[in-house]
C-alpha cells in the first residue's frame, strides 16, 4: 500500500539526507521511502500488506523525527575549506551496471559487496597514496581486529549516540546442551536465522564501526611521552537500513584512518597539516570535490545539542564529491575530524607535561567510496585513468 | 550557569572556561547556551556559540545583546 504524509513544515535543505535516513528506522515494514525534494514537505512510502495498522504510528514517528531535527537546530553557514572542479567531464551514468556485467562488483546482499580484480587494484593504488600521506604525518602502521569491545563503544558513547549503526557480534553460550539444541533447531527463513531462545551469549563485542576507536582503546589509561600518530586500514560496519546501496552506502566497508593523539596545540597543528595534505592528494586525483563542515548523524540522546556543538566548533569536515548520475546528490568519501579531549577523557589518556586529557584528531577515507568517486570521474577504462 | 550545569555556585568563577569543570563539556555547553537564551530572551547565532567559551565571554556577549 502506498502512503503519503504531508509534513507540518518543510525539512531544512541541509538535513534532507539525514531526515530520510532516520525515517527508515521507524519500522521494518517501511519500503521505498522518499521525500518530495521539490516541496520538502511530503513523504511517500510503501508499507507491507497487512501492516496498515502501523500507519498512524509511523506518521507520528515522522513528525517526531522532524521535530527533533528542528527543535534546537541553529542556522549554520557551512564553511568550505577547499573546492575544486575536475578537468575531465564526469562519467555520465552510474558505473554499477557495467561493473556488475564485467564481474567487478558482486552483491551478496544489502550493503555487502565483493570487488573484482580491477577494482581491488584501484583500491590498493588509492591506499598507497593514503599511506604516503600517513608517512608525511609520521604515522606508524597498525592493524586492528574486526570486532571491538562493546565496553569501549559504551565508554565512547557510540552505543548511546548511534544505535542505528550498531552490529552486535555474539556467539553461542559455552554449554554442550545449548550447542546440541542449536544444532538441532537452527533454521534459516525469509527473515534470517531462527535460533533457540537464550542460546546466544550476551554480546561483549561489536563489529567495529570505525578504525580510530581501536586507537583510543589501546591508549586507555596511558600517559604518552609525546604526541602519537598511527594509521590503519580496517573493516568497518555500519548498518544503514534501506539506504544501503551500491558502493555509495555499505554495511561492511574498508576505511583507512590516520589518527593523532597528543596535547591540544599539537592536535590543532596536526589537523591543519592534515587538511593541506588531503587537498594536495585530492588535487592529484583530479576529482571534483569540496571539503565542507558537517555534523554526524546523532540519532538519539541530545541529538540537536551535540550536532550544534559539532557545527559551532567546526569539529567535523567532510570531503564530498558529486554523483554525476544522480541529479545533484553528493557523497562523503572521507572526513577530517577534531574531537578536542572527548576521547582522551572517555578513555583516560593524557600526554606527559600537557594539561588535562589528551586531544585527538583523525582523518578517514571510505575506500569503496573513493573507488566509486574515481569511476564516476575517470570512467571505467583503466588505460584512460591518470597516472 | 550553576543551575544549568548542576554544580555548586562557588565553581562559577570569573576565570572559568569551557572544560574547566567536568560539567561544562560539549553537552553542558549547549545546555548552557539554550538556558542563557531562555533566561535573557536572546538568540546566539551559530558561529557565536563557539565564542562563548568562558564566563567572561558569556557575560560580554549577553551584555552586548541586551544593549547594556
Amino acid at each position: 500500500m502506498k502512503v503519503t504524509k504531508d509534513l507540518s513544515c518543510q525539512v531544512p535543505l541541509p538535513f534532507i539526507g539525514e531526515f530520510v535516513a532516520r525515517l527508515n528506522y521507524l519500522s521494518p515494514a517501511i519500503e521505498q521511502l522518499v521525500l518530495d525534494t521539490a516541496n520538502r514537505q511530503t513523504v511517500e512510502f510503501v508499507i507491507d500488506d497487512g501492516s496498515e495498522a502501523l500507519v498512524p504510528m509511523i506518521h507520528r514517528g515522522i513528525e517526531s523525527v522532524l521535530e527533533s531535527i528542528l527543535s534546537k537546530n541553529r542556522e549554520f553557514q557551512p564553511r568550505v575549506l577547499a573546492k575544486r572542479e575536475s578537468s575531465v567531464p564526469p562519467f555520465p551514468t552510474s558505473p554499477m551496471e557495467e561493473m556488475v556485467r564485467r564481474g567487478e562488483i558482486h552483491s551478496f546482499g544489502p550493503g555487502r559487496v565483493g570487488l573484482g580484480p580491477m577494482l581491488v587494484g584501484l583500491e590498493n593504488r588509492i591506499d598507497r597514496d593514503l599511506l604516503a600521506v600517513a608517512k608525511k604525518l609520521d604515522a606508524a602502521q597498525y592493524r586492528f581486529p574486526t570486532v571491538i569491545g562493546a565496553d569501549v563503544l559504551h565508554q565512547c558513547r557510540y552505543l548511546q549516540s548511534f544505535p542505528q549503526f550498531v552490529t552486535l557480534a555474539s556467539h553461542l553460550s559455552e554449554d554442550m546442551e545449548n550447542l546440541n539444541r542449536f544444532s538441532r533447531e537452527v533454521s534459516i527463513g525469509k527473515h534470517g536465522l531462527t535460533v533457540p531462545d537464550d542460546s546466544l551469549a550476551p554480546p561483549t563485542t561489536v563489529l567495529s564501526p570505525t578504525v580510530c576507536f581501536h586507537v583510543y582503546s589501546w591508549l586507555k589509561g596511558m600517559e604518552l611521552e609525546a604526541p602519537r600518530c598511527v594509521t590503519a586500514l580496517g573493516h568497518c560496519h555500519r548498518y544503514e537500513s534501506k539506504t544501503m546501496s551500491g558502493l555509495e552506502r555499505l554495511w561492511d566497508f574498508h576505511m583507512r584512518e590516520i589518527v593523532f593523539a597528543g596535547d591540544g596545540e599539537s592536535a590543532e597543528q596536526w589537523w591543519a597539516a592534515c587538511v593541506d595534505l588531503c587537498v594536495s592528494l585530492l588535487d592529484s586525483w583530479n576529482i571534483t570535490y569540496e571539503i565542507v563542515s558537517a555534523t554526524d548523524p546523532f540519532f538519539v540522546e541530545g541529538y540537536s545539542s551535540v550536532a550544534s556543538y559539532q557545527a559551532a566548533f567546526e569539529l567535523k569536515y567532510e570531503i564530498r564529491v558529486p554523483l554525476p548520475y544522480s541529479n545533484g546528490r553528493t557523497m562523503a568519501i572521507g572526513s577530517i575530524n577534531r574531537h578536542h579531549d572527548f576521547f582522551g577523557k572517555a578513555m583516560g589518556f593524557s600526554q606527559k607535561g600537557a594539561p588535562g586529557n589528551a586531544h585527538t584528531a583523525c582523518v578517514g577515507f571510505g575506500m569503496e567510496r573513493v573507488v566509486w568517486a574515481w569511476l564516476c570521474t575517470h570512467g571505467l577504462n583503466p588505460d584512460r585513468w591518470p597516472s | 550557569m550553576a543551575k544549568t550545569l548542576r554544580v555548586d555556585e562557588s565553581l562559577i568563577t570569573d576565570s572559568l572556561r569551557i572544560n574547566g569543570i567536568p560539567a561544562w563539556n560539549s553537552l553542558g555547553h549547549m545546555a548552557l547556551v539554550v538556558a542563557l537564551e531562555k533566561e535573557f530572551t536572546i538568540r546566539f547565532a551559530g558561529a557565536k556559540v563557539a565564542k562563548l567559551t568562558s564566563f567572561e565571554a558569556i557575560v560580554g556577549e549577553v551584555a552586548a545583546q541586551l544593549g547594556a
